[in-house]
């Protein structure tokens, strides 16, 4: 892995598109939307937030990929003392912004399975790891605190306030909590595996809960989740992955300070890419490697898999396909011959051409 | 290690019983308070007379008001001027700073205290950046517990003192609670100060900001060199007990 760590504040794929003349048009345009939409609620919600509490957003929204369906994914987080006006708050802002429209468009709320449009607190999502408290809601949104969030109050306030405070606290516990970084483990090079583990509990839950929701819901909108679960959330777990592979054998990383300072140093390190975006990690991180064709090769496909998305009629027609006659489906077919690009590209990266991510991901990635 | 309290935490606006409660335990530095705009004149008055009990301390600082009321920001500098040529650090807060032009002619007598949660600015390094790119004299007054309360995880911390470890002229310490008040040290605010007393020289003074009765002030102190026992190995020579030399 290259001595260096990415900086969160750059967007990587701006840079390549000034390049090559709006190849990835989709992508900008949602990253521009997606901004827009951020600072946007915000306004319409600056009422709410305190030094104690934050209206995190989550999705397509917090990735940066805001299409014209895409859902207002948003949750109170409370790092602070306990207070039953946060119910009644939680429960305005979801009434707020049902009222709302974004270019012409009432906003799409958050899905019924009460992950989002609720209330969530640091201290569950901190002390819960693992166990019978730690639910599929809460370790979801842990995890997408480190892979796909943002503050609305950070907008404003600056990146201090309860989502960050939350967010350094989790990779934190993964830190002290990994037998990796205790005073006594070797010096060789080391990964947080406590991370990796939950990064990868998580893809799988994801999974999982996939067909959990084609069971629970007789097959609605299976096309659609099926189309995301294969290529934004595959992509949202590949950049949680690299996020962990950063620290695999990386010099700047070395372990020439006492183990607390080695702790903050790795945090410092982990932080950065909880800031970036999910296609900005995978962008630098495959540059970094020299993998620059296959880092175009992805951006391609999430061109063509965004612009799907952004189109609504294609979209509205991918959410109401019968899962009986899916496989007949002319759009459902191209859109899974995206996410098979997708899985060739992901393939020869971490499995079939001899580089560091092949070694990580093999020594790593399964066992 | 030099090491006191600011009169404010022992003896509130009594800064002579601040002072008074200093000289009579184990302490050799001190921060007198001016917090509140009303008390800076009459201290600054105070000053002078209290020459001969200040002088035993080793070290003394001085905490400008957080916030103007009736004078203006110039006036305010000026008074300050005094405490300038004395050599002691003048601790602000960066909300108290407008005109840098001002805060400038007291060089590197202006010591930038890092701020809690409440507010709008100076909480992390990234926030005090551009006070010390204004004022390149400004020296570091580290509060490490608004920098614990920002982030408990104490890496903000960490990021101050790596920022701005050559500026560090104090550090102020005690627990800050999550509703922004100074508490006595207890076991979790040393075990997370522990983390990063590396960082601090034994040549740096703590000034104490947790709300003491006089009894408590030795008790106090132990507690706050156990954040450095594990760094600070060479056992320094022990402050001086005033009341029993005197």
């Amino acid at each position: 892995m290259p001595d260096n760590t990415i900086i969160p504040s750059k967007d990587y794929i701006d840079q390549l598109d000034k390049n090559s003349v709006g190849r990835w048009k989709n992508i900008i345009t949602a990253r521009r939307d997606a901004i827009e939409a951020q600072l946007f609620l915000f306004e319409k919600l600056r009422k709410f937030p305190s030094e104690d509490v934050d209206i995190v957003v989550f999705g397509s929204l917090a990735r940066q990929e805001w299409t014209t369906g895409s859902d207002v994914d948003w949750t109170l987080l409370i790092d602070g003392q306990a207070n039953i006006d946060h119910r009644s708050n939680a429960r305005e802002i979801g009434l707020t912004l049902d009222e709302l429209e974004f270019k012409g468009k009432r906003l799409n709320p958050p899905g019924g399975e009460g992950i989002f449009g609720n209330m969530a607190f640091s201290h569950e999502i901190v002390h819960h790891i693992g166990g019978q408290d730690d639910t599929n809601r809460n370790m979801t949104q842990r995890i997408l605190l480190l892979l796909e969030a943002t503050s609305l109050r950070g907008l404003e306030a600056g990146g201090d306030g309860p989502c960050e405070r939350t967010v350094r606290q989790i990779l934190y516990r993964y830190l002290k909590g990994d037998s990796n970084f205790h005073p006594q483990a070797n010096e060789e090079s080391r990964i947080p595996r406590f991370l990796l583990n939950d990064i990868v509990r998580f893809w799988r839950t994801m999974c999982v809960d996939f067909a959990y929701k084609d069971w629970e819901q007789a097959g609605r909108k299976w096309a659609l989740r099926n189309i995301k679960l294969r290529t934004s959330r595959k992509l949202l777990f590949v950049a949680g992955m690299l996020t962990v592979f950063s620290c695999f054998k990386n010099e700047s990383l070395n372990h020439d300070v006492a183990p607390e300072g080695y702790i903050l140093k790795l945090q410092e390190h982990l932080l950065n890419y909880v800031h970036s975006t999910p296609l900005n990690i995978i962008v630098w991180t495959l540059q970094n490697m020299g993998r620059d064709e296959d880092c175009l090769k992805i951006l391609d496909i999430y061109e063509k898999f965004l612009a799907t998305m952004n189109d609504e009629s294609l979209r509205q027609h991918l959410e109401e396909l019968n899962q009986e006659t899916v496989y007949q489906d002319e759009i459902f077919l191209a859109c899974r011959e995206i996410s098979h690009q997708l899985q060739i590209v992901l393939q020869n990266i971490c499995f079939k051409e001899e580089s560091p991510l092949r070694e990580f991901t093999c020594e790593y990635g399964v066992f | 290690m030099k090491i006191g309290f600011s009169t404010g935490s022992v003896a509130l606006n009594d800064v002579r019983r601040g002072i008074d409660i200093a000289t009579h335990t184990k302490t050799n530095a001190i921060e007198l308070s001016a917090l509140r705009e009303q008390e800076l004149v009459p201290l600054l008055r105070l000053i002078d007379k209290l020459q001969n009990e200040l002088s035993i301390f080793e070290y003394i600082a001085f905490h400008a008001p957080s916030k103007r009321e009736k004078l203006s920001e110039e006036a305010i500098v000026s008074k300050l001027k005094k405490v300038a040529d004395l050599g002691w650090a003048i601790i602000v807060h960066p909300d108290a700073i407008e005109n840098f032009e001002l805060w400038k002619t007291l060089g590197r007598a202006v010591c930038i205290e890092n701020m809690d949660k409440r507010k709008a600015t100076g909480r992390t390094a990234a926030q005090l950046k551009p006070f010390f790119d204004q004022l390149p004299e400004a020296t570091f007054c580290f509060d490490i517990g608004h920098a614990r309360q920002i982030d408990p995880t104490m890496l903000e911390a960490e990021t101050m003192l790596r920022e701005f470890h050559g500026r560090l002229r104090q550090v102020h310490m005690s627990y800050v609670n999550s509703q922004s008040q100074h508490e006595r040290l207890n076991y979790e605010s040393i075990l997370a100060y522990q983390r990063v007393a590396h960082w601090i020289d034994n040549s740096i003074p703590i000034i104490l900001e947790t709300p003491v009765e006089q009894d408590e002030v030795v008790e106090e102190i132990s507690l706050a060199k156990k954040v450095f026992e594990l760094v600070h190995l060479d056992t320094e020579e022990e402050p001086q007990n005033h009341q029993i030399r005197n």
